[in-house]
C-alpha cells in the first residue's frame, strides 16, 4: 500500500524539509534534498538533521500504523539513538527508511536507516515512541 | 575466514553462551536459559542478552578486521544501546546474531539482533560502538 498523508507533518518538519515518499503499515520512506541550510560549518549535513528527519519518518511509519486503530491518540518519541557512520553534503539526497519493530500497549520501537545517493548506510537510528490510546489531551 | 585463532571470552562460557556460527561478516551465539539467568520476575535477565551482542559483536568485528589485525590493534567496546522487545523464560533457546554496520580507522559500529527460538520472536535489538586502539599512535 502506497498512498501520500493526509497531512504535511507538523512545522518543524515542513522546516526541515524531509519529503514523505512511501509507506504501508509500520513503514515509512521520506527523502531530503540536503540544502546549504542544512550542514555544518565544514559542508557536512549536520546530525540534528539526520535525527529530525528519521523523526519524521517513524512519524509517518506510525501513522501508517495507527491509521486504521481510533483508539490510538497520538504517540511521540521518548528516545532515540543515532550511530552516524557516513557523513552527506550539500546536494546529496539522503532517504530515510522507518520500521516499526515493536507496537506494544504503551510503547512502539522503531528502526531507521538513512541511505546514502549510493545506498550506503550514512546513519542508523532506533527510537522508542510513548503510543497514546484513549485518552484526550487534558487527561494525560 | 576461519575460527583458528578465535577464542570465545572465558565469562561468555562462564554463562553459558555457546558459539554457532563464526564466519566473516555474521557471528551468532546460543544459550539455553536457565534459572540462573533470570531476574526476580522469572524473565531473563537483560544483562545476558547484553553480554551475548557484546560478544557476538566483538567478534564479528574481528571477523572482518582479520585476527592478526585485532591482536595488534584490539577494539574495545565504548558504548552499546538495546531495546528489550520481548522476553524468554528457563527453558527457552535464544539466539544472537551481530552484524557490522562499518569499520573506519578508529571507530566501528556494529547491530545485534536477539531472537526466541521457538516461535522466532525478535525480543532484543542492539547497537553498539566500538574504538580501535592503535597502540603507540
Amino acid at each position: 500500500m502506497t498512498e501520500p498523508l493526509p497531512d504535511k507533518g507538523s512545522a518543524w518538519s515542513r522546516y526541515v524539509g524531509g519529503v514523505y515518499y512511501e509507506g504501508s503499515a509500520g513503514f515509512g520512506r521520506l527523502y531530503l534534498d540536503v540544502k546549504e541550510h542544512h550542514t555544518n560549518k565544514d559542508g557536512s549535513v549536520h546530525g540534528g538533521v539526520i535525527a529530525s528527519l528519521m523523526d519524521s519518518a517513524v512519524g509517518a511509519a506510525l501513522h501508517n500504523l495507527f491509521r486504521d486503530q481510533p483508539d490510538v491518540t497520538g504517540y511521540s518519541s521518548v528516545e532515540m539513538n543515532v550511530s552516524f557512520l557516513r557523513g552527506a553534503r550539500m546536494g546529496d539526497r539522503l532517504t530515510a527508511e522507518a520500521r516499526i519493530i515493536k507496537e506494544g500497549k504503551t510503547l512502539a520501537v522503531a528502526d531507521v536507516d538513512v541511505l546514502s545517493p549510493s545506498g550506503e548506510l550514512a546513519a542508523k537510528g532506533r527510537l522508542t515512541y510513548c503510543v497514546f490510546r484513549g485518552a484526550r489531551e487534558s487527561e494525560r | 575466514m576461519t575460527l583458528e585463532g578465535h577464542r570465545q571470552s572465558p565469562f561468555v562460557e562462564l554463562i553459558g553462551g555457546r558459539l554457532e556460527v563464526w564466519e566473516e561478516g555474521l557471528v551468532r551465539l546460543s544459550l539455553t536459559v536457565e534459572e540462573r539467568h533470570t531476574n526476580p520476575h522469572g524473565v531473563m535477565h537483560g544483562g545476558v542478552l547484553t553480554t551475548l551482542m557484546d560478544e557476538a559483536l566483538g567478534g564479528v568485528i574481528a571477523s572482518v578486521r582479520g585476527m592478526e589485525t585485532m591482536w595488534e590493534a584490539p577494539h574495545a567496546t565504548v558504548d552499546m544501546n538495546v531495546s528489550f522487545l520481548s522476553n524468554a523464560r528457563a527453558g527457552d533457546e535464544i539466539a544472537v546474531e551481530g552484524r557490522v554496520l562499518k569499520i573506519g580507522r578508529s571507530v566501528a559500529f556494529g547491530e545485534a539482533e536477539a531472537h526466541r527460538k521457538r516461535d522466532g520472536a525478535l525480543i532484543a535489538k542492539g547497537r553498539f560502538t566500538f574504538t580501535i586502539i592503535r597502540r603507540g599512535e
